[in-house]
């Protein structure tokens, strides 16, 4: 008998609690920032967490060409030649139907087709297996029964997050991967504790404008940003806005600068 | 741009407060902590921890001396400064086969899903696919250290020796 | 758009204390304001700051610090407005 898609919902939400910041990327976060590589730890990790809390997932497996695209990689895109997450058997109107837990690809349990199809193949072999194989493709770490390989591959994955997130392109997401939505005027990042300035002119006067800032960078645990706005009557019709945003953590963060206008 | 020296090595210390003969090669700037990290083939490298990345690479290389695991460093040879860090993985060998652009290879590791790439632009190319087709064939395990975006194959070691020094470039 | 009352809360006289109000899907632009319930004319009663935490990739976490400008308590609606 399978579960609700509330139940399912809710052990994604558990699971993906766990994700890491990328800078500090602290255990025994889940790397899901780090979507090149590492499956098989985080599918493990993700079995473990979500049978303590009392449910019994399985895994699948697919091989093929896989190619996915990512704003969490800076070039945008992950090329795998396997990809493995948990599944949990979901009650829906026609019968119990295998969904995915995957946060490093989606933000909610989906089907496993749709899981399947985003991957880029047309034709992948897919193999379910209980949640006890560790590795599917490498015979002498088919079991884990202790943790200690997914400890080391999560660790793994971590250092190679905090070495992306270090780099040249920042943090996840890449903005290059990005398009800007509706209502966001720019993209930003501010190094640890830094406070810096923007602003954005040529505005109506006569609009009432609300400023906010949202971070893209995901790092549970506390505030990350905070801003100020201040306001230039630039010209008769034309005001410029001046937004200061403040990083209040020790890691690197991107973020929107979004508007409203209220009129 | 100045020469670089790439080097993959086990950590033999890492002294929290640099000496003063190391902090002399580097230009002092306030606020800078000098770390020294002291590899166990006798080199030596500084990091700036009061920043990122220093303070970031300083977290990684921390956590590979505790695993006794090799690091991929490069530093700048006039000043000692490591300017890239990077984490060798120990990698079995699976397929090493043609890439799609056929100009280059394309090598599984068998503990890892993603796709790795060995450019024959790369000056090492030649010695590089022979030490992978002999661990394929030996069924040996060998230290792969790849770009951190494309997954470019950048050094590759047996994994019976941890320890050398690579070629200025 | 539309607005609401997220909480409600009491500040001591003088103090400065922090709420936060987490599950906020982070695609919706969300502002925050107060607005005390307890009557004392003739000066500003209450000050607040935003600031925001990106919990995961579909929700976010507001954090809004409140500062009491008066030598009294003051009973307060903690108010919002999605904006789009």
């Amino acid at each position: 008998m399978g579960i609700s898609f509330q139940r399912a919902r809710e052990l994604f939400d558990l699971v993906n609690s766990k994700v890491c910041c990328p800078s500090s990327a602290n255990a025994p976060c889940i790397p899901f920032l780090y979507p090149d590589d590492g499956c098989w730890g985080r599918a493990h990790e993700m079995c473990r967490l979500i049978m303590a809390a009392g449910d019994l997932p399985r895994k699948i497996w697919i091989q093929g060409n896989l190619r996915v695209a990512s704003s969490n990689q800076p070039t945008c895109l992950v090329q795998w030649s396997w990809h493995v997450a948990p599944t949990l058997q979901v009650s829906t109107w026609s019968g119990d139907q295998p969904y995915v837990i995957d946060p490093a690809l989606f933000q909610e349990p989906v089907p496993q087709h749709v899981w399947a199809g985003i991957q880029g193949d047309p034709a992948p072999t897919l193999t379910p297996t209980g949640p006890e194989i560790f590795h599917l493709f490498y015979a002498p770490d088919t079991y884990d029964p202790t943790y200690a390989k997914t400890n080391t591959v999560l660790n793994t994955y971590r250092n190679e997050l905090k070495l992306r997130a270090a780099s040249g392109d920042g943090p996840p997401p890449y903005f290059s991967c990005m398009s800007r939505g509706r209502g966001v005027q720019w993209f930003g990042m501010l190094e640890p504790n830094a406070t810096r300035r923007w602003f954005t002119w040529g505005w109506p006067a006569s609009w009432h404008v609300f400023w906010t800032v949202m971070p893209v960078t995901p790092c549970p645990g506390g505030p990350q940003l905070a801003w100020r706005v201040a306001a230039e009557r630039a010209s008769a019709s034309d005001c410029t806005y001046w937004v200061t945003v403040t990083n209040l953590t020790g890691d690197r963060v991107k973020f929107e600068g979004r508007y409203n206008v209220l009129n | 741009m100045g020469d670089v020296t790439s080097l993959v090595d086990t950590i033999a210390t890492i002294e929290e407060a640099a000496p003063e003969q190391l902090k002399a090669r580097v230009r002092q700037e306030a606020g800078q902590q000098l770390v020294a990290i002291r590899f166990a083939g006798g080199s030596v490298g500084v990091l700036d921890v009061s920043a990122s990345p220093g303070s970031v690479w300083a977290s990684v290389l921390r956590n590979l001396h505790e695993l006794a695991q090799p690091v991929y460093v490069e530093i700048n040879p006039a000043t000692d400064l490591i300017t890239q860090v990077l984490q060798p993985k120990l990698q079995p060998v699976g397929a090493i086969e043609p890439a799609e652009n056929r100009a280059d290879m394309r090598v599984e590791f068998l503990r890892s899903h993603s796709r790795h790439f060995l450019r024959r632009t790369h000056p090492r190319y030649a010695a590089m696919l022979q030490l992978l087709r002999e661990a394929q064939a030996k069924n040996l395990s060998v230290w792969v250290t790849d770009s951190l975006n494309t997954h470019e194959i950048l050094d590759v070691r047996p994994s019976q020796t941890s320890g050398g020094k690579s070629e200025t470039r | 758009m539309w607005t609401g009352v997220q909480w409600t809360g009491t500040i001591g006289p003088n103090q400065t204390q922090r709420w936060f109000t987490w599950g906020w899907p982070a695609n919706e632009h969300v502002v925050w304001y107060l607005m005390p319930r307890t009557p004392r004319p003739g000066a500003p009663e209450l000050d607040w700051d935003v600031a925001v935490e990106r919990a995961n990739a579909a929700h976010c976490t507001y954090w809004i610090t409140v500062k009491n400008l008066t030598g009294g308590s003051v009973d307060f609606e903690g108010r919002f407005a999605v904006l789009g």
